[in-house]
């Protein structure tokens, strides 16, 4: 079974050759007949100088797009985009595994889902869901029900990647649970496309459980982190500061769930809107969480940007996939 | 190699040499494959971790890092010979936090110990290899062990937030934190299950999953083999998905019946161990009571419901004594591990029943069945090289079945030398090379734990006899 195919328009400022492959043969071609790719969708979490205020408009589509602010990839001769590949590949509830090609909306593949009474538990928020799964998983969004639910490394037990040569490989098993080796697929989540292009997943799915309320809190600086709770309850302090008078702020209000206190998880970020200093999360031992923001090499630590590098020019020696992403020029 | 000068980085107590200290660390728990090191080094922090892969890396020795030695793929197997790092004295307990719901703790620390930590506190680690007892966090971090509690609480990958650990050039890294990992390459996951072979991890900051407040455990016996295999797709099938599924043939029945004085039903061919919980009672009572319906929807003989704790210990013995117990039935035990979708469970037993009767051995089953995952335990006397080999090749057959039905050449035990060669049946040449990719991101060199994993590394090929024995 497949989707209908929903084209948009996406980063009017960069590449305009968009590149729709229809099968993971046509995206292994086009990733081995190309020099430099912009690879996947847009992700409104990515703010850039977000201290030089707004860099996102929205489009009569109703989606952000960017407006200013420097551009966070490099011109590429081609912008691929995954929503053709759109395919329920196998599903099987009594082995409780799906493989779908790596364009299926999160929100297609829930509702597929549904009959037969399982889910995906990554809570995203409804624009999110509206996202392919590859881009989420490329961008490894943090979302309202991470502590439950984890993040997309614990659902992907198989992938198909397309590698920066045009080689498809395959990492894991149709299997819920395997140690074969070394698991590509757990590095490819997280990386935004830049070691290699996601093409097809097998995931591990839960049965359905019935949603909860969550508390909703607003920041006002376009970040993502996890706490503790001493940081908790400074964050809930600065909030009321600066919450109230504001609408739009309100609307694009961060939500978190905190699962008895213990890990705070805010999911949705916007840029700046007041000139305030930012909050001073750094101060209780934050992380900066998963992909929000234009995390260059600088951002991470010594050892980590030693790896990065080196992981890099392992994977894409030449800088084909998404140039520029995580600092790579 | 002139190893003396090992001396100068640790203190003579912590270097262990000579015929009788290598023969104690020529394997792990898969026995079949031997290799004896020069040395064997007990560092007690981090620093002294480096200080030895450096020296290593200076001298362009080879080096394996082991943990308590019950890995069953030959992992912790010195292949190469040079130095085996044994963390058994990074065995500390550094911060508990329980606020944040995590530990911090060298990687030498038996996994139970963990666990005992903070039970107290309502808190526990939740892999739980059958090994827990001896296993430690470094061995569980490197095979990304599971256990049978995976089913509900997946494996370490799932419960590690950051790890120290040192490359093979000597080099400290610090891999996500006390709060996991922050944007980035995700190398923590990479990391869990390399089985040793990108570093040595020294130290992890744990996730602490809380206890339960509702436990139901049942035992429940069928007449036969396909009506246990086709319950536990039933049970997955009705959106129930226990804490534990475990399954057991009448191997195993006969060997606990003997070793603890067990009764089980006379018409019993096998038994399932099904553990519900969750903090709200009633949903689990409901769900043990939803297990109960597939159940006798597929004919079940018996099912026994712990009443209280103890009896609750008394249905888990069969399953966790279950292996120790068939040592009173032949003089040796190979465990094998693959895993299939589990709607192939009545298919593939059928098939292991058929193999071992084809090569005249014994075999018996205990396993993790609602994960798909097999543990057919072949009975023998390693004495005989015939049975031997005849164990060997009835293991490759089912592994290779396992691949064909979909599923995986390794759920738990790892890759290590045991299934190096079997690997090609699962990836393609491209998938191999992609993997190697993945290693050489912290290992361009041989040295650290070499040989394991991927097949056809350059320059082990010429050893593999040299491990079986075959070649002096």
């Amino acid at each position: 079974m497949s989707f209908e195919h929903k084209q948009v328009i996406q980063f009017p400022d960069l590449a305009q050759n968009y590149l729709f492959p229809g099968s993971q043969t046509d995206l292994s071609q086009m990733i081995s007949n190309h020099s430099r790719l912009r690879i996947g969708g847009f992700n409104p979490y990515r703010y850039s100088n977000s201290k030089a205020g707004a860099n996102f408009a929205k489009a009569e589509s109703g989606k952000l797009v960017r407006t200013e602010g420097p551009p966070t990839v490099q011109q590429c001769d081609g912008h691929v985009l995954l929503d053709k590949l759109n395919k329920v590949v196998m599903f099987s509830p009594a082995d409780q595994v799906i493989t779908v090609e790596a364009g299926i909306l999160l929100n297609d593949l829930n509702k597929y889902l549904l009959d037969s009474g399982f889910e995906i538990p990554i809570g995203l928020n409804e624009k999110d869901q509206e996202e392919c799964i590859g881009d989420l998983m490329a961008m490894n969004l943090p979302h309202w029900n991470l502590a439950r639910g984890g993040t997309w490394r614990d659902w992907v037990v198989k992938m198909r990647i397309v590698l920066a040569n045009g080689e498809i490989v395959t990492s894991g098993a149709d299997v819920v649970k395997s140690v074969s080796g070394f698991d590509i697929h757990k590095l490819m989540i997280g990386a935004r496309f830049t070691l290699g292009v996601i093409s097809e997943v097998t995931l591990r799915i839960k049965p359905r459980s019935t949603p909860k309320d969550y508390p909703a809190i607003a920041l006002n600086h376009g970040i993502l982190f996890l706490t503790n709770r001493e940081g908790l309850k400074e964050l809930l302090e600065y909030s009321k500061c600066h919450t109230e008078d504001d609408d739009e702020f309100v609307k694009h209000a961060m939500v978190f769930y905190i699962e008895d206190e213990s890990c705070l998880v805010l999911t949705e970020s916007f840029q700046n809107h007041f000139n305030d200093a930012p909050f001073d999360s750094a101060k209780f031992g934050h992380v900066w969480r998963s992909h929000v923001g234009e995390f260059a090499l600088p951002n991470f630590s010594e050892s980590d940007q030693k790896l990065m590098r080196r992981t890099k020019a392992i994977f894409d020696p030449t800088n084909k996939l998404n140039p520029g992403e995580f600092g790579f020029f | 190699m002139d190893f003396s000068t090992l001396e100068a980085i640790l203190r003579p107590d912590q270097i262990l040499s000579g015929a009788a200290a290598s023969r104690g660390y020529d394997c792990d728990a898969y026995t079949v494959d031997r290799s004896k090191p020069s040395v064997i080094v007990l560092p007690e922090t981090t620093l002294e971790v480096a200080a030895v892969v450096r020296w290593c890396a200076a001298s362009q020795v080879p080096f394996t890092s082991r943990g308590a030695g019950t890995g069953l793929s030959g992992g912790a197997m010195p292949a190469l010979g040079g130095v085996v790092i044994s963390t058994k004295r990074m065995n500390h307990i550094l911060e508990i936090d329980l606020e944040n719901r995590c530990m911090l703790a060298q990687t030498g620390i038996a996994n139970r110990r963990l666990t005992d930590a903070v039970k107290a506190d309502g808190f526990h680690f939740a892999p739980d290899p059958s090994s827990q007892s001896v296993s430690t966090l470094g061995g569980n971090i490197g095979e990304n062990a599971g256990g049978p509690h995976t089913l509900k609480y997946g494996v370490t990958v799932q419960h590690i937030l950051g790890v120290t650990m040192v490359d093979p050039l000597g080099e400290i890294l610090t891999i996500g934190g006390k709060l996991g990992c922050g944007p980035g390459y995700d190398f923590l996951g990479l990391i869990c299950g390399s089985e040793g072979t990108l570093g040595v991890v020294t130290e992890a900051w744990v996730k602490l999953t809380p206890l339960p407040k509702a436990v139901t455990t049942a035992l429940v016996a069928f007449p036969t083999i396909r009506s246990a295999t086709e319950t536990v797709a039933g049970i997955i099938a009705t959106g129930t998905i226990p804490a534990a599924l475990e399954m057991m043939d009448r191997g195993i029945m006969n060997a606990v019946a003997l070793a603890f004085k067990l009764t089980f039903p006379s018409e019993a061919q096998a038994l399932l161990l099904v553990e519900c919980d969750g903090d709200d009672a009633d949903v689990v009572a409901k769900e043990m009571e939803s297990v109960r319906t597939v159940c006798e929807s597929n004919g079940c003989l018996e099912i026994r419901i712990a009443s209280d704790e103890k009896e609750r210990a008394n249905l888990w013995m069969v399953r966790k004594k279950g292996i120790g117990a068939m040592g009173r039935i032949a003089p040796s035990i190979v465990t094998h591990d693959g895993v299939i979708p589990r709607s192939k469970l009545p298919e593939m037993l059928d098939f292991v029943y058929e193999v071992a009767e084809a090569h005249k051995i014994g075999v018996a089953n205990i396993f993790h069945a609602g994960d798909g995952n097999l543990h057919p335990c072949f009975y023998f006397d390693d004495r005989d090289p015939l049975q031997v080999e005849r164990v060997i090749e009835a293991g490759e057959i089912i592994i290779k079945k396992c691949i064909e039905l979909g599923g995986s050449v390794s759920g738990e035990h790892g890759i290590g030398v045991e299934k190096m060669d079997l690997m090609p049946l699962m990836f393609s040449p491209a998938d191999l090379e992609a993997q190697a990719m993945c290693k050489r991101i912290f290992n361009d060199g041989m040295l650290c734990n070499p040989c394991k994993v991927l097949p056809n590394q350059r320059g082990c090929a010429e050893h593999k006899m040299r491990w079986r024995g075959v070649a002096t």
